[in-house]
């Protein structure tokens, strides 16, 4: 298994206090997969329209990725803010599946990729992945997607 | 984020995953319930959803330490 980064846009980060805050009481977060074609700018990439075109594509990988259901922000009594979401469903093995994943990307399905934010994305996988050996899975880190301590 | 490569993680690892998730879900569901929050549709809402889920974790903990019990018999 490997284990990689989730890295914010910086967008995201910025649209939080210029009105473009996601609310996830009502957000459908989803996690799609891409190839090596996506060359993520974390200071510039700003909606799925940016990443889409290096979507992976195969079967049983439905267009737009899987919905990560019940986003919640929630803050402990410690001060820690905490952004996380269900799991996406795992791609199940399919001989003619997908073998060119690199990354994933994390975003709030608006119904149009040019108004649908990426909160942020994965480092990559270092080589290419699929389900074609078997199946392929996304877990959210134990701790959730990412949190905000107390300063 | 973890990612797998085909190979099954751990259930240590899926544990502490749920674990984690469950803690988070259920500070949801307090905050969800102080805003008195209401309804997406008829019958629906977000804290019965988060309350599904948690409950969908708890079962999948079940088993989980179901099967390591009969495995360590």
């Amino acid at each position: 298994m490997a284990t990689v980064n989730f890295l914010m846009l910086d967008k995201y980060r910025l649209n939080n206090f210029n009105g473009g805050a996601i609310d996830f009481s009502g957000a459908t977060l989803k996690c799609a997969i891409v190839g090596a074609s996506y060359s993520p700018n974390q200071n510039a990439d700003e909606f799925w329209a940016d990443a889409q075109s290096a979507e992976v594509t195969g079967t049983g990988y439905t267009a737009g990725g899987n919905p990560c259901i019940n986003a919640t922000a929630t803050l402990s009594a410690a001060g820690l803010v905490s952004v996380d979401a269900a799991d996406p469903a795992t791609w199940t093995q399919e001989d003619l599946g997908f073998s060119d994943a690199r990354r994933v990307v994390i975003y709030d399905d608006t119904g149009s990729p040019v108004t649908s934010p990426i909160l942020g994305y994965s480092a990559d996988f270092g080589t290419d992945q699929g389900n074609v050996a078997g199946d392929f899975f996304v877990a959210i880190n134990s701790a959730g997607l990412f949190t905000s301590a107390r300063a | 984020m973890n990612v797998n490569m085909n190979n099954p993680r751990t259930l240590a690892q899926v544990a502490d995953r749920i674990d984690g998730r469950i803690e988070r879900l259920k500070l949801a569901i307090q905050q969800e319930a102080k805003k008195g929050k209401k309804g997406k549709g008829p019958g629906e809402n977000r804290y019965s959803e988060l309350q599904r889920e948690v409950r969908m974790h708890q079962e999948t903990l079940k088993q989980i330490f179901k099967g390591v019990e009969k495995w360590q018999q």
